[in-house]
């Protein structure tokens, strides 16, 4: 199956991989759209719908770009750069089908976590390289969030890698032929969601781009600079999907579809529940959460690791 | 190019970003203020940044002008400017303000003008001239409109000092323009770090419109609070209090003739709803204050003028907002609700912004949050003939109210309020209010926001004077939260002495300089007031 | 390895597109800006001093216990791998050392570094 869907030249996968970061952004934004419109009890027009992302895009090319009085310009023009680079590696370990990684590397979790681990640089540059209130305060908060939510992100990856007997996802996903992981540790799907709201800052943990601080990092952001941040946001939120996905839900393995379309479809449901989580959950106040992901989360994973191995000796 | 012409054409489709400056008067623009922020072809921006078109609503008030001007140049190139400008605010300097800026007559539109005497009260004219002037703007049918301030450095510092920046020494001077901040004292752990001074102007979006805060901030706590003088102050109205009841308060037109009992309670379901949709987009739920807005305006009609208003207004309408907004109540109001969303707004908002309760007599809902039976229309015998009992949040602690308390409290008392207005309209439309009834046996109205005193301060201003103390010690996003939950309205505050005089015949007591602006440097524990 | 490289060319690829992106905002609308449009924005009030500051973090504490659980998980990535054929000496070993380190967020939490305002 897999040798007549992935193709060999690594420009085609890497093609392949790029199609499926873009299209899972645009759907994640098409859901979030539909949800917010059903929440808020307004119609919706098909075509506008659709056509929605497209047209703010162009709206957003079309604007100019902000600058302020004294920027770090360099890291202000990096920063999502290389949030978009972090979420292309992280994609990339990811395999969409049998052996049908881009990047997939023997300890794909390692790569992954550092990868997620270097997004709250990315956030926190685009914060100070404003040199302006409000951004300033949202990366530093943001940092606070991202420390405390690494761990249990790590931690449920690593006890989804003990049955596997190996860091890297597609033996991960093959350990996964008898029954999902979602099934066999049960904490850990949960956990795992939660810590990546807390890492690509989505939902009730919104907290660097935020209402209350006008719109925190990306206030004096505008233009180009701005679609920039928003596709990389949406594409660390695809890959973050697509590892959970992996991780959990059993990647490719299905029956009927061919491996990649199970992927697709797996990763576009834990998608749904990181978008709808913004319409319908408040955003927390990160002091008292900070206290909950050290207090809660990190012994539950702690717990579900060790759950696992008792399981497996 | 065949591109920027196509781009320019998918970019007028796209929703206008709009960043909305309130201006004076906006009380009366406020029903159709919703009726845009609910229009699906404009979207409302936080930072003017990202807005193509800066709506201004309202009058301009002398204090607003160089605020206005500065957001104005700092939105982002195209830029165009659309001024809701009601007939009577139309002076001199407003019509020179708009040339300044560029303005063409299809940018000023009239609230006020025979054909907008429609129920949507010109909302549709005003997003029609919004839309068309983000569609000239993104496909450059019409140029961008200028800066309007001179483009000056905020001080010299090209080729200054020993380093060509402007700095001297290791963080003196002006490098780039700007001092560097220094070190302070700090409240919380005594570390001395750098001491922020931060000017918030009066159009920050998560700050109540028209309230300039000095503050400084040691990381996100904030250490000090000067409140700004309001701009919304005009002292030659003072003394006319009939002012209230012209800019479309009929809490404050009950202190001089009779209103139905009805017009006022709609009103207030309306106005805490209102308030509700503002807190819920502050945390995130935008999509759901976008719910809570629209029921909002299906409570009160939307007239916003009181003498229309007055002519009585069929309940009918009232049943399926009423079943709606009680629905609403149950939701947000169960802690544990593992089916119904929205969750967390319990663990966002409890424990936020405690006011002594000493300090909160005849401060209406936040009162009435902290535990006090404080309701001035327990004693109004319109009222009593409907049953109405006044609704008060059992205080767990002696503290009193924060504002997880304070939002519950307003949900009850818009359910109450639906539910007086219902049977109001069925038992015969009865009236409130007088020049006769109220101040005699020591009669007020209840406001939304307070007890309304005839020749007394606007709750508002009493309101604002807690300010300064209740944000001290507070984190960031724990003080918008905070303000939020205090409802202030800077324009209430700022239109001086409620009509009417008491039964003394007193002078009304003009409110001094001192009990506005308050200074505190004071050290002292987070987030308790006195 | 090659996959390796592959996560790099990924790495530098997209950083080159939206590099791209960026330019081609800047063809389609120019960046020049003025010196009012440059105010940092504060509602209208142009801002007394710089924000770069020496910014308190507050949770400097709370890193501290971070980086000792980072070290943690760089031992756990290899017991991973050999967990299942090491048994119950690897199991024992590392509980060991969890538990150690779970005891030093129970001191950080009543010690209120995990609080920080």
């Amino acid at each position: 199956m897999s040798g007549v869907l992935w193709p060999h030249s690594i420009w085609l996968q890497a093609a392949a991989l790029a199609g499926f970061v873009l299209g899972g952004i645009y759907a994640a934004d098409l859901m979030e759209r539909l949800l917010g419109r059903y929440v808020a009890g307004a119609g919706v027009r098909a075509g506008a719908l659709l056509a929605g992302p497209f047209r703010e895009a162009a709206l957003l090319l079309s604007q100019q770009r902000s600058r302020t009085e004294r920027p770090d310009a360099p890291a202000w023009a990096l920063a999502p750069m290389l949030l978009a680079g972090l979420a292309a590696v992280a994609a990339g370990t990811v395999p969409l089908g049998p052996s049908a990684a881009v990047a997939g590397v023997d300890s794909g979790i390692v790569l992954f976590g550092a990868a997620m681990a270097l997004v709250m640089v990315c956030v926190f540059l685009h914060g100070w390289s404003a040199n302006s209130f409000a951004p300033l305060v949202g990366g530093y908060r943001f940092v606070a969030q991202a420390l405390s939510f690494e761990m249990p992100l790590a931690l449920v990856l690593i006890a989804a890698a003990l049955p596997a007997e190996s860091l890297s996802f597609g033996e991960i996903v093959r350990s996964q032929a008898g029954l999902w992981n979602v099934v066999r540790q049960p904490l850990g799907l949960p956990l795992y969601l939660v810590a990546a709201l807390g890492v690509t800052f989505q939902g009730p943990l919104a907290t660097p781009d935020a209402a209350d601080l006008a719109g925190g990092t990306r206030a004096e952001v505008s233009g180009a600079a701005l679609l920039a941040w928003r596709l990389a946001r949406g594409a660390v939120l695809v890959a973050v999907a697509a590892v959970g996905a992996a991780t959990f839900l059993g990647g490719w393995s299905g029956p009927w579809l061919p491996g990649p379309a199970w992927t697709v479809l797996k990763t576009l449901a834990l998608l749904a529940v990181l978008v709808a989580s913004r319409h319908l959950v408040a955003r927390v106040r990160l002091e008292r959460f900070v206290v909950v992901a050290w207090a809660v989360l990190i012994p539950l994973a702690l717990l579900d690791v060790f759950l696992t191995g008792v399981f497996l000796l | 190019m065949g591109l920027k012409d196509r781009l320019g054409r998918l970019a007028a489709a796209a929703p206008a970003p709009v960043f909305v400056l309130a201006g004076r008067g906006t009380a009366r623009l406020a029903p159709a203020l919703d009726r845009l922020a609910l229009d699906p072809r404009l979207r409302f921006v936080d930072s003017p940044r990202q807005a193509n078109v800066l709506l201004l609503a309202g009058g301009a008030a002398s204090r607003l002008l160089r605020p206005a001007l500065r957001v104005h140049d700092q939105m982002s190139r195209p830029r165009g400017t659309v001024w809701w400008l009601p007939g009577e605010e139309r002076s001199p300097a407003a019509l020179r303000l708009a040339r300044t800026l560029g303005l063409a007559a299809g940018d000023l539109v009239d609230p006020d003008r025979p054909d907008h005497a429609d129920p949507a009260g010109g909302a549709e004219a005003v997003a029609r001239a919004i839309v068309r002037r983000h569609r000239e703007l993104v496909t450059g049918v019409r140029a961008t409109e200028p800066a309007v301030l001179p483009d000056e450095e905020p001080a010299p510092w090209r080729g200054v000092g020993p380093f060509g920046q402007g700095g001297e020494g290791m963080m003196g001077g002006v490098p780039y323009g700007r001092p560097m901040a220094m070190r302070g004292p700090d409240l919380s752990d005594g570390l001395e770090l750098d001491r922020l001074p931060v000017r918030l102007g009066p159009f920050y979006p998560p700050l109540p419109s028209g309230l300039v805060l000095d503050l400084d901030l040691q990381g996100d706590v904030i250490q000090a609070v000067t409140v700004g003088a309001n701009p919304f102050d005009r002292p030659a109205w003072r003394g006319d209090g009939d002012r209230h009841g012209r800019d479309g308060d009929p809490f404050a037109a009950a202190l001089t003739r009779p209103v139905p009992l009805a017009v006022l309670e709609r009103a207030r379901a309306r106005h805490h709803l209102r308030w509700l949709a503002r807190v819920l987009a502050l945390l995130g739920l935008d999509a759901l204050g976008r719910r809570v807005l629209g029921l909002s305006l299906a409570c009160a009609p939307v007239t916003a003028r009181v003498a229309d208003a007055a002519e009585g207004n069929p309940a009918d309408d009232l049943e399926p907002p009423r079943r709606a907004v009680e629905d609403l109540a149950r939701r947000l109001r169960s802690r544990i609700s593992p089916i119904t969303p929205p969750w967390g707004l319990a663990g966002a908002t409890r424990g936020v912004g405690r006011i002594a309760r000493s300090r909160l007599a005849g401060l209406g809902p936040v009162a009435r949050a902290a535990g006090l039976p404080d309701d001035a229309r327990s004693d109004d015998p319109a009222y009593r003939a409907l049953g109405f009992e006044p609704i008060v949040q059992r205080s767990e602690d002696a503290e009193g109210g924060d504002a997880w308390t304070r939002l519950l409290q307003r949900l009850d008392e818009a359910v109450q309020a639906l539910d007086l207005a219902l049977r109001a309209a069925r038992a015969g439309d009865p009236t409130v209010g007088g020049p006769g009834v109220v101040g005699s046996a020591g009669r007020a109205i209840e406001g939304p926001r307070g007890r309304l005193i005839p020749g007394g301060d606007p709750p508002s201003a009493r309101l604002l004077a807690l300010v300064a103390e209740l944000l001290e010690g507070l984190e960031w996003g724990d003080a918008v939260i905070a303000l939020a939950s205090l409802d202030l309205d800077l324009e209430e505050a700022g239109r001086g002495p409620l009509p009417g005089r008491t039964a003394g015949e007193r002078e009304p007591r003009r409110p001094t300089r001192a009990d506005r602006t308050h200074r505190s440097h004071r050290t002292r524990r987070k987030g308790e007031v006195a | 390895m090659a996959a390796l490289g592959a996560a790099f060319a990924l790495l530098l690829g997209t950083g080159i597109a939206f590099a791209v992106l960026r330019f081609v905002g800047d063809l389609l609308q120019p960046p020049g800006t003025s010196a009012p449009q440059r105010v940092p924005f504060a509602g209208g009030r142009p801002p007394e001093v710089h924000a770069w500051s020496r910014y308190h973090v507050r949770y400097y504490a709370m890193a501290l216990l971070f980086l000792a659980f980072d070290m943690e998980m760089v031992f756990m990535y290899p017991w991973a791998v050999v967990f299942v054929q090491e048994g119950m000496k690897a199991f024992a070993e590392m509980l060991m050392f969890i538990v150690i380190l779970v005891l030093g967020i129970l001191y950080a939490w009543r010690e209120g570094a995990l609080e920080w305002a």
